[in-house]
């Protein structure tokens, strides 16, 4: 098995879109299901980490700006570490993600490992 | 750690409830003509959660999570307005010092702020339609599909609406304090005819019985219910929830898993929520201690009356009969008494019954109004005229809403014709 991460990118928006109460709470659950159901089955490591949606970027010159960053219409909102046989089956398993109800996307990345460079 | 638990679940309507508490806290605090801003607020908080909570789990205590994000949240929007300076001119509750800990607006006094909301959105300024949509999206938390669907109206209407009536409650320089007591009776009774129309909102039979309805029942039914538990609730309050009760203890009973309405002949009465009706019993005794008489007091004795009889057939329809007649003679009002004529061509007195119908046919307000020809029809059925019956349904038949009506009333044109 190799270990995944999965990055997810929400559309970057100024203003909360215009989902009611009850339409997020129901969203939220599609999240826990999904991502519950991956730790029950085994295949989620970590469900990882939110990120808040400010940012700097450092630079070689030592200048700092705000984020978000890049070209990218997505903002990095979170990460999650998973497990899977190989590519194919890591973006099967994360075309079941909730995020793109929400207009979002996964990057999927494979996590190198050492002891595959030394063997 | 137990806030990462695979099986996060969420108490139902949650973030709806939570949203109202919200808007209720902050209008407290900021005051009713930043309602927009209070809004914005709280939708960045619930947004917020999800993107946080969808990987973190639910915090242990989620309120309070939310309260403090919003606030913040609240903050950042009139700093980013430049309308700080305008409110602290007004408020010197508002020193960040006061805001930025945990916000104490809220805990001890949340049934007390819904309450002052509950007032607000039923200002007698207010257009009827108005206040029951703020209603809906302030206390409720609907959103404008949700509204749409609640009320039959498109989601865009809906939104025009709520726009509407919060351009108006700006213009009315509303305060969030509770009205003098001289105000307060006249107040409470636009606050009940506001809950007692919301709860048929969702109480339609012509409907079916969708899930939004039953949502939009128990709200009225939790809103009308913070009001009896409030000093400010008096007994036309207590009836009013006792007949809300009533109605929703026979909710399921009402609709066939196909969503076909069952008439009460048919309902299943082992299917009655027992406790409800105990609950609403309860409320209906307290109701009688006092000296006033409202509409709801008698409504509240009919749905009783229904609740607790063994069968159709053994339904005490003398008792009701007299509750319609005192019904509509403190408040006449042509439904009242066709719904007289209905139990009185039930008690067999059918001559009677025929007089009340034919004299309401006068009446205006019933013109467009299918259960008039409806029950018109069945008494001359009853005394021998199909003929004319069937004159009376195709009258009714244009003006039916549901197909399920409209299907009841061809069969009958068809079986008599």
């Amino acid at each position: 098995m190799a270990k995944f991460l999965f990055i997810y990118r929400d559309p970057i928006t100024r203003t909360a879109p215009e989902m009611s109460p009850d339409e997020m709470q129901e969203h939220m659950q599609k999240w826990f299901d999904w991502l519950g159901g991956g730790q029950a089955a085994g295949w989620v490591l970590e469900m990882g980490n939110p990120l808040t949606p400010e940012g700097r970027v450092v630079t070689k010159d030592g200048s700092v700006t705000d984020g978000p960053y890049a070209e990218s219409k997505e903002l990095v909102g979170g990460y999650s570490m998973i497990q899977a046989r190989d590519y194919d089956h890591a973006c099967e398993l994360a075309k079941g993600c909730p995020i793109f109800v929400s207009g979002g996307l996964v990057e999927v990345r494979e996590i190198a490992e050492i002891c595959d460079a030394a063997s | 750690m137990s806030s990462r638990s695979s099986s996060e679940q969420l108490v139902e309507h949650m973030f709806r409830h939570e949203s109202a508490n919200l808007i209720a806290g902050l209008t407290r605090v900021f005051g009713v003509r930043m309602i927009d801003v209070i809004e914005d607020a709280v939708q960045d908080a619930m947004f917020s959660a999800l993107k946080t909570w969808r990987l973190r789990g639910v915090p242990e205590q989620p309120q309070a999570w939310l309260r403090r994000v919003a606030q913040n949240r609240m903050i950042d929007l009139l700093r980013h307005q430049r309308l700080e300076q305008q409110i602290l001119a007004g408020k010197e509750l508002l020193s960040e010092s006061h805001l930025i800990a945990e916000p104490p607006w809220i805990v001890d006094e949340l049934d007390d702020n819904l309450l002052r909301l509950i007032f607000v959105c039923c200002h007698p300024g207010l257009e009827r339609d108005s206040q029951l949509a703020l209603c809906l999206k302030l206390l409720c938390g609907f959103g404008n599909q949700e509204l749409g669907r609640a009320l039959l109206i498109p989601p865009e209407t809906a939104k025009k609406r709520v726009n509407r009536a919060k351009l108006r409650l700006k213009d009315l320089e509303l305060s969030f304090d509770l009205p003098d007591s001289h105000e307060l009776d006249k107040r409470l009774e636009v606050v009940h005819d506001v809950l007692y129309l919301m709860f048929n909102e969702g109480y339609s039979t012509t409907r079916g019985l969708e899930a939004i309805q039953i949502d939009v029942c128990e709200d009225a039914a939790r809103l009308c219910h913070i009001l009896c538990e409030h000093p400010l609730g008096n007994s036309a309050s207590y009836a009013l929830l006792a007949l809300m009760l009533f109605h929703a203890a026979r909710f399921e009973s009402r609709v066939t898993s196909s969503g076909t309405p069952v008439l009460l002949d048919d309902q299943d009465r082992s299917s009655w929520d027992q406790d409800m009706i105990r609950v609403g019993q309860y409320w209906l005794l307290r109701s009688g201690q006092g000296t006033d008489l409202s509409r709801f007091h008698f409504e509240a004795s009919i749905a009783w009356q229904h609740c607790v009889a063994r069968s159709y057939a053994e339904t005490n329809w003398h008792a009701i009969e007299g509750q319609y007649r005192l019904l509509n003679h403190y408040y006449p009002n042509p439904l009242h008494q066709l719904n007289r004529a209905i139990v009185l061509a039930r008690l067999g007195r059918l001559e009677l019954a025929l007089e009340i119908v034919r004299n309401l046919s006068q009446d205006t307000r019933l013109d467009s109004y299918p259960l008039l020809y409806c029950v018109w029809a069945d008494l001359l059925l009853q005394l021998g005229q199909p003929d004319s019956a069937v004159q009376h349904w195709k009258t009714a038949l244009p003006l039916v809403q549901s197909e399920h009506e409209r299907q009841l009333i061809t069969t009958r044109i068809s079986k008599y014709s």
